[in-house]
């Protein structure tokens, strides 16, 4: 290193030193400049190291409360928030306009569950609140939809449970069905069987077979031949008797008559007697065989008749049978279709139960909620500050960069000793760099408070730690850039700061920390997302919360280096071409009279 | 002229002005390696406007080395464009200023802002130091800034700070200190590289007399060691008892360049008559407009004072005059008018 060179560090290092000195001695400045970032981040620090939200007040009316609407407002009560009920719609949404509670819900009357027109919970927001209201919408939504959840899940228990017991009814039934399957099946066959057999039963039933008719014949000649018998019996007996007259008188008339013609004649009269006793007998017999057979005539008549009547029946027996095998086909065709109908209701029971069964998901919660959008945090969450900590960052760069910066080239510039340092024959870029020098030191300790509080929250930023110093001094570069252009852009202090302000605010309000730059329009969204403390905020997101590697920056970590160089360029044109302008102020001043 | 003075005269006279003899010692070694001092300081027909309003114009003077030079003139004469122009903070619109080096080479002094830096301290009226750093941090940061090596700067601010007679401030805030304390840090500050030429603006303004007689005392002690001293004041007596040599700047012309001395003999033959009437001054004054034999007339208080070339006969005519209306005088003095009356005569249209 050369004299020359030498010369000029030791000149940074005093100026550094001076700057600092004096930014110290001035003790609102120090404050302000210095202790305002670390308030900020031990402010922020205490009220975003949790997870809940406090003191939101809720404003709830309903023209007729009920269990249900009772139980949504215990609910919100149970979790943090302060409810408040109001007699009218009215009344309530005023509330929120006079900041009494930050929103309003309203129940439609006799708010019940799954009546249409009367299911409907309204939540009345005060947009102008804009970074209040998504979080009291997102919770009012997260708080009653947990409750319709819940609601939800009892309904679909019930029809869980009925579907269920569907289930074990279908499956109980179906042996029944298979047995009913079955036994259609033996009734079908057993029918077929009856058909046939019924079929196979002849009733055919000819009168002629009897031979009725014969049989009067046959009554009619064996009367004949038992009357011609009986003819000739009694014919015979008269012959006989005839004979033994005839004998008789010969008898008498003979000599034989004596005891032998007496013994004779007793015998023929004996016989004769006899004869006629059998001739008697025969006319018995004749009557008797009149007698039966008019009597065998009437069985034979009543046996036609029977015959024929049987005739009738068994025509009939014939028909009936006909009409039943008839049937029978009838009601095997209708068994076959029956059975038809039972398979179908067999296989509908069996899609059912397969249907049923086939629902994998039988808990209520998950049919309720098919999706479970659980957001989870692509890091450990402990608290809100690891949503905000990036953009702490980054508004504290840049806040204390912007008020830093102008503050110390105020202090150099408004000094008494301006004049002085013109004087020396130190180079002017020695004035520039101490300024920027001083504020990326002072800087330095303030994110290194930041890193300290950071590492307690993420312990990636250890891991990160090369990538993190680096997006955070090219950080502290790009604010340091813009703060000391506003800082030589600007004549008084107080001009400055106000500057400084309104240029932060700017950067604040057309950054993602109030209105996202994704509901900009795409030209301006465009232009937003070059926003430094945008970039900043990205970049600290990437390293100190997700722990990303140097090499994983990529393109961000160039603009916002190219962002960086271009800002103290564009310092050092304004600080050259204004520099004249605070000489003769500066000799206006020790000049004056 | 002061003559440059060697290392034995500089001592004694750091001496003589109450330097403490160590400290005398340390600064005549620091000064022993020092370049030689330049020759002088030449402005040659100086002008200078400010939106067509001429402000200098043809200013011609030397200053010698080691000279105490003093610049008087009424506000709005230029003085200050002077020493803008002297320090390099403005450029004359023509003419130039050289520094005219011990080898007899002039330098452009516009040519050579750097060397002109170097070889050129400068405080003015209102102090230019960090009124939120101490004494002796002011002093230390401005010496690194002259790139005073960092084993000698705090010995240089404790000789710098006993030299301007701020022992026991060093740690105080300058914006602590009283007026007069902070013109002396500034001096020391304007002192920290051991300038050649230091140029003073109002160095007394707003200081009660007897600091304003301290730091006399310190600027002497200053231009007693070599240094080229250009003092511009209103205090025309201060410059009458201390400048070796004084510029009249009036109108942005030099009127005159001279010592005391010259500016006496240039104006022997003028005297100043002081009347102090026993009642009041009106009498007087009603009788006076009828004597014309002085060239001036000036009221200080009851006083009346007159100024003529011809002493005797106006003394005469006053008496008699006076006798006459029966004024009665409480006192009548004849003297030599001081060096502001000369002044106020060369500024005079």
């Amino acid at each position: 290193m050369n004299a020359s060179v030498s010369a000029f560090m030791a000149n940074l290092l005093i100026m550094v030193q001076k700057n600092i000195k004096l930014l110290l001695r001035a003790k609102s400045s120090a404050l302000i400049v210095i202790g305002g970032p670390l308030f900020i981040i031990l402010f922020a620090g205490i009220a975003f190291d949790h997870t809940n939200i406090y003191a939101v007040s809720i404003g709830a009316f309903s023209p007729s409360y009920n269990d249900l609407s009772n139980s949504f407002l215990e609910r919100l009560s149970e979790k943090n928030f302060k409810v408040v009920r109001y007699p009218d719609a009215e009344s309530c949404r005023d509330a929120i306009k006079k900041g009494e509670i930050n929103t309003c819900a309203v129940f439609s009357k006799d708010f019940a569950l799954a009546k249409e027109g009367a299911n409907e919970l309204s939540f009345f927001v005060d947009y102008s609140q804009i970074n209040l209201v998504w979080t009291i919408v997102n919770t009012m939504t997260e708080r009653v939809t947990a409750r319709s959840i819940e609601l939800s899940e009892n309904l679909t228990s019930i029809v869980l449970n009925a579907l269920d017991y569907s289930r074990l009814a279908v499956t109980e039934s179906r042996p029944d069905v298979i047995t009913l399957t079955t036994e259609n099946d033996e009734i079908g066959r057993r029918v077929v069987n009856i058909q046939s057999e019924l079929s196979e039963i002849e009733l055919g039933l000819d009168p002629n077979e009897f031979a009725v008719s014969n049989l009067s014949k046959k009554k009619a000649s064996v009367k004949h031949w038992i009357d011609n018998s009986l003819g000739i019996a009694k014919e015979s007996l008269d012959e006989s008797v005839s004979f033994i007259d005839a004998t008789d008188e010969l008898v008498q008339g003979s000599a034989a008559g004596g005891t032998i013609g007496q013994e004779l004649l007793s015998k023929f009269i004996e016989s004769v007697d006899e004869i006629n006793a059998l001739k008697g007998r025969l006319d018995d017999t004749e009557l008797l065989v009149n007698q039966e057979f008019g009597e065998l005539q009437i069985i034979i008549d009543t046996i036609i008749g029977k015959i024929t009547q049987t005739k009738a029946i068994v025509d009939h027996a014939n028909s009936v049978k006909e009409f039943s095998v008839d049937e029978l086909d009838s009601i095997n065709k209708l068994l076959d279709k029956s059975l038809v109908n039972i398979l179908d209701v067999q296989k509908t029971l069996n899609s059912v139960e397969k249907t049923i069964s086939s629902i994998e998901v039988k808990d209520a919660s998950s049919i309720v909620q098919p999706i479970i959008t659980t957001i989870k945090p692509v890091v450990a969450e402990k608290s809100y500050l690891n949503y905000i900590f990036p953009t702490i960052v980054s508004l504290i760069l840049m806040f204390t960069a912007l008020l830093l910066a102008p503050t110390l080239i105020m202090l150099e510039k408004n000094s008494p000793a301006y004049f002085r340092n013109y004087m020396t024959p130190a180079k002017k870029i020695t004035f520039f760099l101490s300024i920027f020098l001083t504020c990326i030191i002072l800087l330095s300790v303030q994110v290194l408070i930041i890193l300290g509080i950071a590492g307690v929250f993420f312990s990636e930023v250890l891991v990160s730690l090369p990538s993190i110093v680096l997006v955070m001094f090219l950080g502290m570069t790009l604010f340091t850039g813009i703060g000391m252009i506003v800082g030589y852009g600007f004549t008084s202090e107080e001009t400055a700061i106000l500057g400084s302000i309104s240029l932060g605010s700017v950067l604040l309000f057309l950054s993602d920390i109030i209105i996202p730059v994704e509901s900009m329009p795409h030209w301006l969204g465009s232009i937003v997302s070059l926003n430094p403390v945008i970039l900043v905020g990205e970049l600290v997101r990437k390293t100190a919360v997700f722990g990303l590697p140097f090499s994983a920056l990529g393109i961000d970590l160039l603009t916002l280096a190219f962002s960086g160089v271009v800002a103290i360029a564009f310092a050092l044109v304004v600080y050259y071409g204004t520099e004249p302008r605070f000489i003769q102020k500066a000799l206006s001043k020790v000049f004056k009279k | 002229m002061v003559p440059a003075l060697d290392s034995a005269s500089l001592k004694a006279t750091l001496l003589n002005a109450g330097w403490p003899d160590s400290l005398v010692s340390e600064y005549n070694e620091l000064i022993e390696n020092e370049p030689k001092l330049p020759a002088s300081i030449i402005l040659t027909g100086i002008t200078k406007s400010f939106e067509g309003k001429s402000v200098l114009n043809g200013v011609n003077f030397t200053i010698a080395p080691g000279e105490l030079f003093g610049i008087i003139g009424l506000s709005g004469a230029g003085k200050t464009t002077l020493l803008n122009i002297l320090v390099g903070f403005l450029q004359p619109d023509a003419g130039t200023i050289f520094l005219r080096l011990p080898n007899g080479q002039d330098v452009e002094l516009e040519k050579k802002l750097e060397l002109v830096k170097r070889m050129v301290g400068f405080s003015a009226q209102h102090p230019s130091f960090y009124p939120k750093l101490t004494v002796r941090e002011n002093i230390e940061h401005f010496s690194a800034l002259y790139q005073v090596p960092l084993e000698q700067r705090r010995e240089l601010s404790t000789m710098l700070i006993r030299g301007v007679g701020l022992d026991g401030s060093e740690n105080v805030l300058a914006q602590n200190l009283s007026g007069g304390m902070q013109k002396r840090l500034d001096i020391a500050c304007a002192m920290v590289h051991r300038p050649k030429i230091l140029i003073l603006d109002e160095p007394t303004a707003d200081l009660d007399p007897l600091i304003r007689a301290q730091l006399w005392k310190l600027i002497r002690a200053i231009n007693s060691q070599g240094t080229t001293i250009i003092v511009a004041s209103h205090f025309i007596g201060e410059l009458e008892r201390n400048c070796s040599k004084i510029a009249v700047l009036n109108h942005g012309i030099i009127a005159d360049v001279d010592s005391v001395d010259g500016y006496r003999k240039k104006n022997g033959n003028l005297y100043e008559i002081t009347l102090e009437p026993s009642g009041s001054r009106n009498e007087l004054l009603e009788i006076l407009k009828s004597h014309k034999n002085y060239e001036r007339l000036v009221q200080r208080g009851n006083k009346v004072v007159l100024y003529t070339s011809s002493p005797k006969k106006a003394l005469s005519e006053l008496v008699a005059l006076s006798s006459d209306a029966g004024i009665k005088m409480k006192s009548v003095k004849l003297d030599k008018p001081s060096l502001a009356e000369l002044v106020h005569n060369l500024m005079s249209p």
